[in-house]
C-alpha cells in the first residue's frame, strides 16, 4: 500500500515537472521561478543543515551569478560561441571564487557573529552596487537576450524550462550526493560538535570555508538561470529581500529535510506570484507566518509531517481547519485596516467631512464603526486559535 | 625523550591561578595517572595539554617538540588524542558514522568530495574492528542520542583511540560508573592502550591502583607528589592532602 | 579648517547616535545570548511613535512616551515570544528576531506608508548653537549628544551602583545560581530586553526629528549597528562606544572627501592612466561612505578577530 503510494507521488511529481513543456508562457515562468528559488534555498540549507551556520547575506553569490551570465549572454550576443546551456555553470563558477574569498573572512567567526559578518557583506556589496559602473550597470543595470544555441531559438519560456530543468537537477543532485561523502559527513559533525572534530585533527575552518564555498557556487547557479530566463539584472539583487527569500522559505518549508527549502520555496512562490497582484500586503503575511512558524512549528511544513508522531487523520483536518480560519480573519482585518489607512480612502472620508464612509472589500460594502465589520472576524480568528491550542493541549496529555 | 614534559607552566584566568607552576614528566609507553582534590587543576591541565588553552607561562613539550603554540587539530595530528570527562559526541551521527569520523583522519580521508564516504571498504573494515574492540557492533546503527550512558562513555573511549594515537589523554573514564562497568571499562582500556603512553584522570583510587605505573597528585595548582603507586600511598604530604589519612 | 571642526562634531554626534542603539543590542546579547535583529525596527518605531504621539501631546511628552511604548513591546517580544523559543537555541531566537523586524517593517509601511513622515525638530531646538564661519550649527544635534552621553551615564551608574545592576550582572555569569539564591531570573530578562529596547526607542525617537522617519530607518541602520558590535567586542559597552564614535567620526569625515586612487597616484605620476582606466580608480572617497563602516568590519575580522575589547564566548 505504501508502495503504491509512493510510486503515484513519484509520478505526479514528475508529470508535474514535465507539464511546463506543454503550458503556456504563464505557467513555464511560474515554473521557472520555483524552481530557481527551490535550488536558491536548498544552497542556503546547505549551510544550516549541516553546519549549523545561518546567512543571512546569500543574495551575493545569487547575485553574482546572476550577473556573471547575463554578462556572457552579452558576450555572446557579441559573437562568443558559448552554448546557452553551458551558461550557467559560468554563473556558479564565478560565485564560488567569491563564495571562497567571502566565506574564509565570514568564517574566522560562528555563531551569531557569523550571521553579522555575512549581513554585512551583503550590505557592503549592495552598497557598492550603484557605484561600480562598468560591472554592475548603475539604477538600470544590464541587459541581455538569448540567442538561439543547439537548434533551439529559446524564444519561449518553455524551452528556457529545459536548461533551468536540467541544471536544478544537477544542484540538487549534487546536494544529495554529497551528504554521502566524507567531507558530507564532517559537514554534519561540525553542526553538532565542532570541538569534537578539530580534536580528531580536522581543520574545522579549512571545512567550513569549503561548504561556504560550495553553497554559494549553488547559489550562483540558480542566479545564473535567472538570469538566462529574466535576460536583464541590477545592482537589487544584492539587496535585503534576496538575502531574506532563502531563509524564509527554507524555515517555512522545513530545514532539517534534504527537500524541506524546496517545498517552503516552491509554496512561497506561487504565493507570492498570486497574492502580490491582489494584495499589497503579502510581505507582511509571509512574514507573520515565518514567525508562527518558527513559534510553533520548528520543524517547519515537512518538519511536521515526518515527526512520526501518531496524528490522527481527523485532528489533522481540525488543526488545517482552525488555521484556515484564523488566516482567513487575520486577512481580513489587515486588508480593512490596509484599506482604510490608504490615501484613496481618506481623500473619500475629507470629501465627505470627515465621517467615516463605507468601504468596499472582497465584493462587500463594510460600515467601519460597525461592530459585526470587527467583531466577527474577531471572533473567527479567536475561535480558530482556541481550537489549535485545545489540540496541542490534549496532543500533550495524550 | 618523554611523550608529554611540561615545565614550569602557570596558567591564569583573569586574577585567579588556576595552575601555579607545574613540571611533569610522562614517559613513552607508561601509564601515568594524574589525581587530586577537586579543583585542583586537573581539566585545565588536560586543556593545556591538548592544546585548547595556552599555558600564561611555561613550555608543554610532546615527544620532544614543543606543542604549547599548536593549534588543537594539529596537535591531534601529531598523535595526541583526549576523551572528554562530558562525554562530547555528535548527537545527529550513529554510533557507526561517530567512529568512521575517527577512521577517517587516520586515512587521510578529509577533504574527499567525489566519492561517497561508503565506498572506501578499507574505512569500513577499521570501524567494525574498533566497534568489535569497545563491544559495540550491535549499535553500529543506533542514533548516538539513544546509547545510555555507559555505551556513550564506551563509544567516547572509541573514538579517542580511533586515531591510532601514541599519546592517550583520558578524562575520568570511569565516571559515574557503577564498579562492574568500571572495571569492564578498566579492563578495555589496558588491552586497548597497550604499548601506548596514557595520562588518566581519575578519582577511583582501585582503578588507579591497579592500572597505572605511576601517579602524579596535584593540589591547587602544584604537584606535590609523583611516583609509584606505593610511593604515593606511603607519601605523607599526599596522605594528609588527598587520601584523606592522618599523618602519624 | 570649519569643514574639519564642523565634520568633527557632527562625526561624534553621528557616533554617540549608533552608540544609543548599539548600547542596548550589546547588553541584550551579552546578557542573554539574544541576537536581536529587531533591534534598530525597535529603533524605527521609537521614531514613528514619537512622530504620532509628538502630534498629539507635543514634542517633550512624547520623548517621554515613545521609548515606553516601546520597552513594553520590548517586554511583550520577550515574554511570550523570545521565552517560547529559547529551548530550542540561539539560531531559533535569531529567526525570531529577523522575522520580528520583517514585520515590524511592513506595518510601519501599512500604517504610515511608504514615504518618510514629516517628523520635524521643535520650535525650541530649531536654532544654530553656534556658528563658525558661515556654517551654522545646529542645537538639535548637540541635544541629541546631550540625551545619548546622559544615557550613557544612567546606564553605567545603574549597572555599578544599584541593586538593580547587582543582580543583572550577576544573572549573566550564573543565572541559576542567582535563582537558586530567590531571585527572579525571568524577570530580570525581561527588564533587561525591555531596557534594551527603551533605549533603543529613546534614540529612534531623538533621532527621527532630525533625520529621515521613514520605512528605511531600519535597515540604513542596523547593518551599521551590527558592525559597531562585532568591531567593538559583542557583550562590552566600551568597545561599543568606541567602535561607534570611530565610525562615526570616519564616515561623517568622509562624506566631503574626493580623494580617489588615481588622486592618489599623483606624486607618482600615474594619475592621468589610472583615471583613463576608470573603475575601481575614479571611485571617490565621498561616495564610498555608505561601505565604509563594512570594510572596516572586514579589516577589524581579518586583523584581530575578537572585537576591540575581546569577545564574550
Amino acid at each position: 500500500m505504501k508502495r503504491a503510494l509512493l510510486i503515484g507521488l513519484y509520478a505526479c511529481g514528475g508529470l508535474l515537472l514535465l507539464a511546463p513543456f506543454w503550458f503556456g508562457d504563464r505557467y513555464a515562468n511560474l515554473a521557472i521561478r520555483m524552481m530557481i528559488a527551490a535550488l536558491f534555498a536548498s544552497a542556503f540549507n546547505l549551510l544550516w543543515r549541516q553546519a549549523r551556520l545561518l546567512s543571512f547575506g546569500h543574495g551575493v553569490y545569487f547575485g553574482a551569478g546572476m550577473f556573471a551570465v547575463v554578462h556572457l549572454m552579452r558576450a555572446i550576443e557579441a559573437g562568443l560561441n558559448v552554448p546557452l546551456i553551458l551558461a550557467p555553470l559560468v554563473g556558479a563558477l564565478v560565485s564560488l571564487v567569491v563564495g571562497l574569498v567571502f566565506g574564509f573572512v565570514a568564517t574566522l567567526r560562528s555563531g551569531a557573529y557569523f550571521s553579522m559578518i555575512t549581513l554585512a557583506i551583503a550590505e557592503l556589496v549592495y552598497s557598492l552596487g550603484p557605484r561600480w559602473q562598468g560591472l554592475f550597470g548603475g539604477e538600470a543595470g544590464i541587459s541581455s537576450m538569448r540567442m538561439p544555441s543547439m537548434g533551439l531559438n529559446f524564444a519561449t519560456l518553455n524551452q528556457v524550462y529545459l536548461i533551468v530543468l536540467l541544471w536544478c537537477m544537477v544542484g540538487f543532485g549534487i546536494l544529495w550526493f554529497f551528504a554521502k561523502t566524507p567531507l558530507g559527513q564532517i559537514a554534519f559533525a561540525l553542526g553538532d560538535n565542532e570541538q569534537r572534530l578539530r580534536f580528531l585533527g580536522y581543520r574545522t575552518h579549512a571545512v567550513k570555508v569549503v561548504l561556504f564555498a560550495l553553497s554559494a557556487a549553488l547559489s550562483g547557479l540558480a542566479g545564473g538561470l535567472l538570469g538566462i530566463t529574466a535576460e536583464n539584472v541590477d545592482y537589487t539583487v544584492f539587496g535585503p529581500a534576496s538575502s531574506a527569500a532563502p531563509v524564509i522559505q527554507t524555515f517555512i518549508g522545513g530545514a532539517d529535510m534534504l527537500l524541506g527549502p524546496a517545498l517552503g520555496a516552491t509554496l512561497l512562490t506561487g504565493f507570492g506570484n498570486i497574492f502580490s497582484d491582489v494584495t499589497r500586503l503579502w510581505l507582511l503575511y509571509q512574514g507573520i507566518a515565518f514567525v508562527l512558524v518558527v513559534l510553533f512549528l520548528p520543524g517547519g511544513i515537512a518538519g511536521s509531517f515526518a515527526t512520526g508522531k501518531r496524528v490522527s487523520w481527523g485532528n489533522a483536518a481540525v488543526n488545517a481547519f482552525a488555521v484556515l480560519l484564523s488566516s482567513c480573519s487575520l486577512i481580513f482585518i489587515c486588508e480593512s485596516a490596509a484599506v482604510l489607512l490608504s490615501d484613496a480612502y481618506m481623500s473619500r472620508r475629507a470629501g465627505q467631512g470627515g465621517a467615516w464612509v463605507d468601504y468596499r472589500l472582497f465584493n462587500l460594502d463594510l460600515a467601519p464603526l460597525s461592530p459585526l465589520v470587527w467583531g466577527l472576524p474577531l471572533l473567527v480568528g479567536l475561535i480558530g486559535v482556541a481550537l489549535s491550542w485545545k489540540l496541542s493541549e490534549s496532543g500533550r496529555t495524550a | 625523550m618523554s611523550a608529554i614534559a611540561l615545565s614550569a607552566v602557570t596558567k591564569r584566568f583573569g586574577a585567579s591561578e588556576i595552575i601555579r607552576g607545574v613540571d611533569l614528566t610522562v614517559n613513552t609507553g607508561e601509564r601515568h595517572a594524574l589525581i587530586g582534590p577537586n579543583g585542583a587543576g586537573k581539566s585545565t591541565l588536560f586543556n593545556l595539554i591538548s592544546g585548547q588553552i595556552r599555558p600564561s607561562s611555561g613550555e608543554i613539550f610532546l615527544n620532544g617538540r614543543r606543542s604549547d603554540r599548536d593549534a588543537p587539530e594539529m596537535i591531534a595530528r601529531r598523535g595526541v588524542a583526549r576523551s572528554f570527562q562530558i562525554t562530547s559526541l555528535f548527537a545527529r551521527l550513529t554510533v557507526f558514522e561517530t567512529l568512521r569520523l575517527g577512521v577517517m583522519a587516520t586515512h587521510g580521508v578529509r577533504f574527499c568530495f567525489w566519492r561517497t564516504a561508503a565506498s572506501r571498504r578499507d574505512v569500513t573494515q577499521d570501524v567494525f574492528a574498533l566497534l568489535g574492540d569497545v563491544n559495540l557492533t550491535h549499535r553500529a546503527d543506533a542514533p548516538v542520542s539513544e546509547l545510555p550512558y555507559s555505551e556513550q562513555r564506551a563509544l567516547e573511549l572509541a573514538v579517542t583511540l580511533a586515531l591510532r594515537p601514541d599519546v592517550i589523554l583520558l578524562d575520568e573514564p570511569t565516571a559515574g560508573m557503577s564498579v562492574e562497568e568500571a572495571a569492564q571499562t578498566v579492563a578495555l582500556v589496558r588491552r586497548l592502550t597497550a604499548g601506548r603512553t596514557l595520562l588518566v584522570v581519575e578519582h577511583d583510587m582501585d582503578v588507579v591502583f591497579s592500572l597505572c605505573d605511576r601517579i602524579s597528585v596535584l593540589v591547587h595548582g602544584r604537584i606535590i607528589a609523583t611516583g609509584t603507586p606505593d610511593e604515593i600511598a606511603n607519601n605523607d604530604s599526599v596522605n594528609e592532602a588527598y587520601l584523606g589519612k592522618g599523618v602519624h | 579648517m570649519t569643514y574639519l571642526l564642523s565634520s568633527l562634531v557632527n562625526g561624534l554626534v553621528f557616533g554617540l547616535l549608533l552608540f544609543m542603539v548599539s548600547a542596548g543590542l550589546t547588553l541584550i546579547f551579552g546578557m542573554m545570548g539574544v541576537l536581536n535583529f529587531a533591534h534598530s525596527s525597535l529603533y524605527m518605531l521609537g521614531a514613528y511613535l514619537g512622530y504620532s504621539i509628538g502630534r498629539w501631546t507635543g514634542f517633550w511628552p512624547a520623548l517621554l512616551f515613545a521609548p515606553l511604548v516601546v520597552a513594553l513591546i520590548g517586554a511583550f517580544i520577550e515574554r511570550f515570544m523570545l521565552r517560547r523559543v529559547h529551548r530550542h537555541g540561539h539560531a531559533q531566537e535569531l529567526l525570531l528576531t529577523f522575522g520580528l523586524a520583517l514585520i515590524i517593517h511592513e506595518v510601519v509601511k501599512l500604517f504610515y506608508g511608504p514615504y518618510p513622515v514629516e517628523y520635524a525638530v521643535p520650535a525650541e531646538l530649531a536654532q544654530t548653537a553656534f556658528s563658525a564661519n558661515g556654517l551654522n550649527f545646529p542645537l538639535y544635534r548637540l541635544f541629541i549628544g546631550a540625551v545619548a552621553v546622559s544615557m550613557f551615564v544612567c546606564l553605567f551608574l545603574l549597572m555599578k551602583f544599584t541593586r538593580v545592576g547587582l543582580t543583572v550582572r550577576a544573572a549573566l555569569s550564573q543565572p541559576q545560581m542567582v535563582e537558586a539564591l530567590g531571585h527572579n531570573v525571568g524577570l530580570v530578562f525581561l527588564f533587561v530586553f525591555a531596557v534594551g529596547a527603551g533605549l533603543a526607542g529613546l534614540a529612534g525617537a531623538v533621532a527621527g526629528a532630525f533625520y529621515p522617519t521613514g520605512p528605511n530607518m531600519a535597515d540604513d541602520l542596523g547593518s551599521i549597528v551590527f558592525v559597531v558590535v562585532v568591531v567593538g567586542g559583542l557583550g562590552s559597552l566600551e568597545g561599543a562606544l568606541i567602535a561607534s564614535l570611530a565610525i562615526g567620526l570616519l564616515t561623517t569625515l568622509t562624506v566631503g572627501l574626493d580623494w580617489t586612487l588615481a588622486g592618489a597616484l599623483a606624486p607618482v605620476g600615474l594619475s592621468e592612466w589610472a583615471s583613463s582606466i576608470g573603475g575601481p580608480f575614479t571611485i571617490t572617497l565621498s561616495s564610498l561612505t555608505g561601505s565604509l563602516p563594512f570594510i572596516i568590519m572586514l579589516l577589524v575580522l581579518l586583523i584581530r578577530p575578537a572585537g576591540l575589547m575581546g569577545e564574550r564566548a
